[in-house]
């Protein structure tokens, strides 16, 4: 049965940025609020040692697409609203989400609210909000003679470089009063294409493919290299595998 | 007796499936036509399930009885103008106020979305037949995913399973077992009820062992 | 209930467990839930264009749906960026959909002029507002003072000409100043007088077995970030990757080596390499010749004799070990710049080894310093030392982009433009103490931040009307309220801009400009990975309102109302030397003439003429396509003395590249050049040296050697050595406003999202009872700014580092923390970084350890 599983060589990664903010482009997430990233990709960044001998690494994050997922586990809706498509992929519909965010509580790589420098792969969208607020804001930094973010939405869309999609489960910007998170792309994946990050990552440290078929790039990523993922002591049996170390010292 | 557990699951969830089919509107000359009767009675052995003499008397009232008194019997059994003998939902026998659509028909409702089932046909969802076919389909699933080495598909069907029998199934299958051998006519459906009976009582084994091997949390 | 299928009544398949035996359905009044249709993409169209988030200058293609730009990629074709862009190219989408673009000229209505002071801006016409441009700049030709027209320039496309050249020279300016000198000058000055290319190499690093980057990082900045970063794995799996610069970086984090050097000593750890490489006889003798004896002579400390070695690509490698290599010994050198002295020789016989697909990537941390110019000479003898030069592996000149020349403007100046426009320019270029050497010539290059001062002190004469565009020297400039006050003192100051820039805030009239990548149609040319390459930027979207193309549609509106004022040059020049090259038509409006004049440009790489490379078949394809790239750069093209060569016209002798045709090492070029502008000032080369702040005299003034960092403020009131440099989610000046350059801030190392740190050492944090996320002041000489404390190891005790690109007062509601009330988010390097250049090449001084800062609580 398909397992969709993304691997990450960590020593191609340059930790560059450009994979969080293709996501950005692709999948029309909003920006920071009230202690929601939504940013389905981000980074975490480590530095160890003491001058000279600093080590330094950026670890991309993502959704680990759980064969156990607890966010799932936790969903209390019927059908769930988050649940497991037959790829493997952690889906998660917007009509059935009733933005109860036991998912987001459950969830070992996720927080109900991060603070600085602190990354959560399921975000919440308040209710009552617009989604984006920057492009409804109406002031006008020189009154007259400059825009305002309506008035660009307006004459674009809400956000101005929405990418139009369809899916039957998740909206290419989602509704207020439910949770997101990254999808693996199946709006691509489906279609052929491969996750927007994967295409989008300029070292081509993202490798996307079905990990139960032993002879897919990703399973002989991570048989040779011995992939590992994050947080195996929550039993959570995570897809996202990471290869290589960042730096060669 | 098969030892390979995936080969095992096979014959379970075909067995739930025939027993479903024999539930459904009788079909004489399909059923001979598929040999249900000895189908039925190969995979009771492969299971090891005592059941060799009702699958005889089975086959034979199959043999013996026409497709009209098949249905005569039929309908008097469980759809009877005046109140069915042997109703064939789960909440008459489970429920308080002995009737249709009840609490207890929602907790299988529920079970079949959860496992991301839909019901295709009209009436309550815990219909003998349908129940039969869930319990099918959910074995049917372990099995694949055992062949596929899946561990976490294999924990969360068995759980299903375990779940689905011990609140639904195995709780009114001994009563409605009971009142299809009070007033059926035909060997056919006296026999379908003992074969039901003993396989359902043999199955308490599987599922509580399959849903308590170790496997991860689910 | 009723079978409603066969299939029902069947076991399953005796085959058994094979999981294709369970395949395939066999319910009956149940059904697996299904999942509705997957509709995928909405309809859209990739259109090609160009980022100029850097100097990169990526071909890119944008993703456009119902008229919307919603992403961005590399260009398929591009063999620079194989089809990948940087972060800059995603982030660029929140650029040309800012909701604080300006969306209509505007003209100011309060004539005081000051941070802080609103211009009160009104919208006015397009017509109005050419209407004053042109009257401003009529009034000066009619008191026959049309130098006294400034044109400020900022980031361009090669349409520039028009603008930059065609517009000034006609009316009559010599003052067409560039931002180049912000830019990296003094890195190309490293470059001129050791191999006499004036212009950023090329680095093969695709076959390099050791690479050794010299301040810089490349998979952040510098000229090829998308290949750099698609290269660097393998790289670091075949080759052997070394990095000096002061403070962690991108590329050091991951690589074998770094050297955290103490800022500004770069000289004394090149030369400390170069002694390494001399004394163990490990330079690259098919480059560099060898003793005559076959013997090494180069011992510590030793004087050699010159006749005893016979030099084969290069000249004067023993003069220059005698002048300036050989008492820098690693020892000495680890004393001057705290990089081991172990390490110094570990990394130079790992050159050795490797030469010579060896690349020492001379980046701008190494030049753009007080005292600059000899350091990027120092680093870029490396690559003659090791055999690079034009080798596998190695650095690289470019691959020539056949476009076309602007024609002459002669016919269209009038006596007074003529005369004037050889004026002395306000930058005041080839003075006494600002040789600005480029391409060995006295007053050759621009000096950009030394404008400011000419403006001030009206010298060589006062500057009464400026245009500027796609600039923001207010900011982006070191000394930056220098400038403020500069541009406070030009009477009539038009900005062509996208958004309300610092600069802008000092502007009469402000015109609307188009953004670069989807608004414009011009063309650019850039060099990677050996291939040269010409891109377009094309208008991939409708704008939401009517902005102009800076350099191409401003200068025919000017021209129109010149001409409606009786001063038709301008047009006639745009009209009759731009005709469509394919219908011979003249263009009618601003929008023909774009076309008409890239076209022009662009013609022969599409008009079937044989000049290699891409074969593209016509207009309507380039324009498809957005690109065309270049054969692949041979090696070795100027080994054989073919590093410059003389030429000879109307009887005058000139030279391209060195003076002696080969590498120098002992630059006969440079000691051309110096003894030129002495010369002209009729002084010595030393007196020269004294007043551009060098110690060097005499012969050392000639070859590349050390010379101790100039720092302003002493170490005992500033006791702290800052260091600047550039954010990696930077798109030049013209992302801050961008709320994503916020929310990724932490990708450059150190960094927190939504803050601007100033990195300092925990022991020193320690020392001043500093915590993580504490509120600073940080204070210079110059000046002093507010931002947030970080304490990191990634850079040393001693010095403090801080990423360009914060600070802004103005620019828009997400930039500044108050735009109304002028307040800044975080602080602006500039403020702190006073003024100064490198006076050789005219560049602007950011590196270099030049900067004391003092640190209290705020």
């Amino acid at each position: 049965m398909t397992q969709y599983a993304m691997v990450i060589d960590l020593h191609k990664c340059v930790g560059c940025g450009a994979c969080a903010l293709a996501c950005k482009t692709e999948n029309n997430t909003a920006l920071r609020r009230n202690g929601q990233t939504r940013n389905w990709a981000d980074y975490q960044h480590e530095t160890r040692g003491k001058f000279p001998k600093t080590t330094y690494m950026t670890r991309p994050v993502l959704c680990n697409h759980c064969s156990n997922a607890p966010c799932v586990k936790a969903c209390p809706v019927t059908p769930k609203a988050m649940y497991k498509t037959r790829d493997g992929i952690t889906m998660t519909n917007n009509e059935r989400c009733i933005g109860c965010r036991a998912c987001q509580d459950a969830c070992p790589y996720s927080k109900m609210e991060v603070k600085d420098g602190e990354t959560s792969v399921i975000s919440f969208n308040e209710f009552d909000q617009p989604y984006e607020p920057f492009y409804a804001d109406k002031s006008e930094a020189i009154p007259g003679c400059t825009s305002s973010g309506a008035e660009v939405a307006k004459k674009t869309d809400n956000p101005p470089h929405r990418t139009r999609y369809d899916h039957p489960d998740y909206a290419d910007v989602r509704r207020p009063g439910i949770v997101e998170k990254c999808i693996f792309c199946e709006h691509r994946v489906k279609k052929g294409e491969l996750p927007y990050c994967v295409v989008a990552c300029p070292a081509s440290a993202r490798i996307f493919g079905d990990i139960s078929d032993p002879n897919s790039e990703v399973a002989r990523l991570v048989k040779k290299h011995k992939g590992t993922v994050l947080k195996p002591g929550k039993g959570t049996k995570p897809n996202v595998y990471y290869i290589r170390s960042y730096s060669v010292k | 007796m098969t030892t390979d557990p995936a080969r095992r699951d096979v014959a379970r969830s075909d067995a739930y499936r025939l027993l479903a089919a024999c539930f459904c509107e009788p079909e004489r000359e399909l059923f001979l036509a598929e040999n249900l009767g000895a189908n039925l009675a190969a995979l009771m052995e492969e299971l090891a399930v005592p059941a060799r003499e009702p699958c005889r008397r089975l086959a034979e009232g199959l043999d013996a009885n026409s497709q009209e008194e098949l249905f005569l019997e039929y309908t008097a059994l469980f759809l009877g103008p005046f109140g069915a003998p042997a109703h064939p939902y789960g909440s008459v026998y489970l429920d308080q106020a002995r009737q249709l659509m009840g609490d207890s028909t929602m907790v299988a409702k529920k079970m079949y979305q959860a496992a991301g089932i839909t019901q295709e046909v009209e009436g309550p969802p815990d219909h003998i037949c349908l129940e039969l076919e869930f319990m099918s389909y959910l074995t049917r699933r372990i099995a694949q995913a055992l062949a596929d080495g899946d561990e976490a598909v294999v924990a969360e069907f068995s759980r299903r399973q375990r779940d689905f029998y011990t609140r639904c199934l195995a709780r009114w299958v001994t009563p409605f077992c009971n009142a299809i051998r009070d007033n059926a006519q035909l060997p056919f459906y006296r026999a379908l009820a003992d074969c039901l009976g003993g396989f359902i009582a043999a199955e308490r084994r599987h599922v509580q062992e399959m849903a308590t091997t170790p496997v991860p949390a689910a | 209930m009723k079978i409603k299928r066969r299939d029902f009544l069947k076991l399953s398949a005796a085959a058994g467990v094979a999981a294709a035996a369970f395949k395939g359905t066999a319910l009956n009044a149940l059904a697996e839930v299904t999942r509705g249709t997957i509709g995928g993409e909405k309809p859209g169209e990739w259109k090609a264009s160009t980022c100029q988030g850097c100097t990169t200058w990526c071909p890119v293609e944008v993703f456009v749906q119902d008229g919307r730009a919603v992403k961005v990629r590399g260009n398929r074709y591009s063999k620079q960026n194989d089809g990948y862009v940087c972060p800059r190219g995603h982030l660029q989408l929140q650029e040309v959909y800012d909701p604080d673009r300006i969306k209509v000229p505007m003209k100011r209505t309060n004539p005081a002029k000051g941070r802080g002071i609103d211009p009160k801006f009104v919208p006015i016409s397009w017509d109005e507002a050419f209407n004053t441009i042109a009257d401003k700049m009529m009034a000066l030709r009619q008191a026959g003072e049309p130098e006294k027209y400034l044109l400020l320039r900022g980031r361009y496309t090669y349409m520039r000409d028009l603008i930059y050249d065609g517009v000034t020279k006609i009316f009559g300016s010599p003052n067409n100043i560039s931002h180049s000198a912000i830019c990296a000058e003094a890195e190309n000055f490293g470059a001129y007088y050791t191999e006499g290319m004036w212009g950023y190499r090329d680095y093969d690093i695709s076959n390099s077995k050791y690479v050794l980057v010299w301040g810089c990082d490349p998979v952040s900045s510098n000229r090829m970030i998308p290949a750099t970063i698609k290269r660097l794995g393998d790289v670091l799996d075949n080759a052997t990757v070394a990095v000096v610069d002061p403070k962690m970086n991108n590329t050091s984090a991951k690589a074998q080596e770094w050297l955290p050097l103490l800022p500004g000593t770069d000289g004394a750890l090149a030369l400390a390499l170069a002694h390494v490489l001399l004394s163990e006889g490990l330079w690259f003798k098919e480059f560099v010749g060898d003793f005559k004896g076959g013997k090494n002579l180069f011992k510590a400390g030793a004087t050699v004799d010159e006749a005893a070695f016979e030099e084969k690509e290069s000249h004067g490698v023993v003069r220059w070990w005698n002048l300036a290599v050989k008492d820098m010994t690693p020892k000495k050198a680890a004393a001057i710049t705290k990089v081991p002295a172990e390490q110094i020789i570990r990394v130079a016989r790992g050159m050795a080894k490797a030469a010579p697909n060896v690349a020492v990537w001379l980046g701008p941390g190494a030049a753009m310093q007080v005292r600059g110019g000899y350091s990027a000479m120092a680093v870029n003898a490396l690559n003659g030392l090791v055999g690079g030069i034009d080798n596998v592996g190695g650095t690289l000149p470019s691959n020539k982009v056949p476009t076309r020349k602007m024609p002459h403007v002669d016919a269209y100046q009038d006596e007074l433009a003529k005369k004037h426009a050889k004026l002395k320019k306000i930058d005041q270029r080839g003075t006494r103490a600002i040789p600005a050497l480029k391409k060995g010539k006295s007053g050759g290059g621009v000096v950009t931040n030394n404008t400011a001062t000419g403006i001030l002190n009206a010298d060589p004469y006062e500057i009464k009307v400026a245009v500027g565009y796609m600039n923001n020297f207010a900011f982006s400039c070191s000394g930056a309220e220098r400038w403020e006050k500069a541009m406070a003192r030009i009477p009539f100051f038009t900005h062509i801009t996208t958004h309300a820039s610092e600069m802008t805030q000092f502007a009469d009239i402000v015109l609307p400009g188009a953004t670069s990548t989807y608004e414009k149609l011009c063309w650019v040319k850039q060099k990677q990975n050996r291939y040269a390459q010409c891109t377009l930027l094309q208008p991939v979207i409708e704008p939401l309102w009517p902005v102009i193309n800076d350099e191409t549609e401003f200068p025919w509106m000017l021209g129109e109302k010149f001409a409606e004022r009786g001063f038709p040059n301008l047009i006639d020049f745009l009209k009759k030397e731009f005709k469509d090259p394919e219908t011979g038509k003249e263009a009618t409006n601003s929008k023909e003439f774009t076309e008409y004049a890239v076209k022009y440009y662009t013609q022969d790489l599409w008009n079937g003429k044989k000049v290699g490379g891409d074969k593209i078949t016509g207009w309507a394809e380039f324009r498809k396509r957005g690109m065309w790239n270049s054969d692949p750069q041979p090696y070795k093209t100027r080994w054989g003395g073919k590093f410059g060569k003389d030429e000879e016209k109307d009887g005058k002798k000139t030279t391209h590249g060195t003076v002696s045709h080969r590498f120098e090492f002992y630059s006969e070029t440079l000691k051309k050049a110096l003894t030129g502008h002495a010369e002209k000032h009729k002084t010595t080369v030393d007196d020269i040296l004294a007043a551009c702040n060098y110690t060097a005299r005499g012969e050392l003034a000639f070859v590349p050697h050390y010379e101790p960092p100039f720092r302003y403020g002493s170490e005992k009131e500033y006791p702290f050595t800052f260091i600047d440099y550039k954010s990696r989610l930077n798109r030049e000046g013209r992302s801050q406003n961008a709320p994503w350059y916020y929310e990724f801030k932490h990708v450059d190392p150190g960094d927190v999202g939504w803050q601007d740190v100033l990195k300092i050492n925990p022991a020193d944090a320690r020392k001043l009872g500093l915590k993580d996320g504490d509120k600073i002041r940080v204070t210079s000489v110059a000046g002093s700014i507010e931002c947030t404390a970080h304490l990191w190891e990634g850079v040393r005790p001693g010095a403090v580092a801080k990423a360009f690109g914060q600070g802004h007062w103005a620019y828009g509601k997400t930039a500044a923390k108050d735009y109304a009330k002028a307040v800044p988010r975080g602080g602006n390097n500039n403020t702190l970084m006073p003024f100064d250049i490198e006076r050789l090449s005219g560049a602007n001084v950011r590196n270099g350890g030049f900067t004391g800062v003092k640190i209290q609580k705020a």
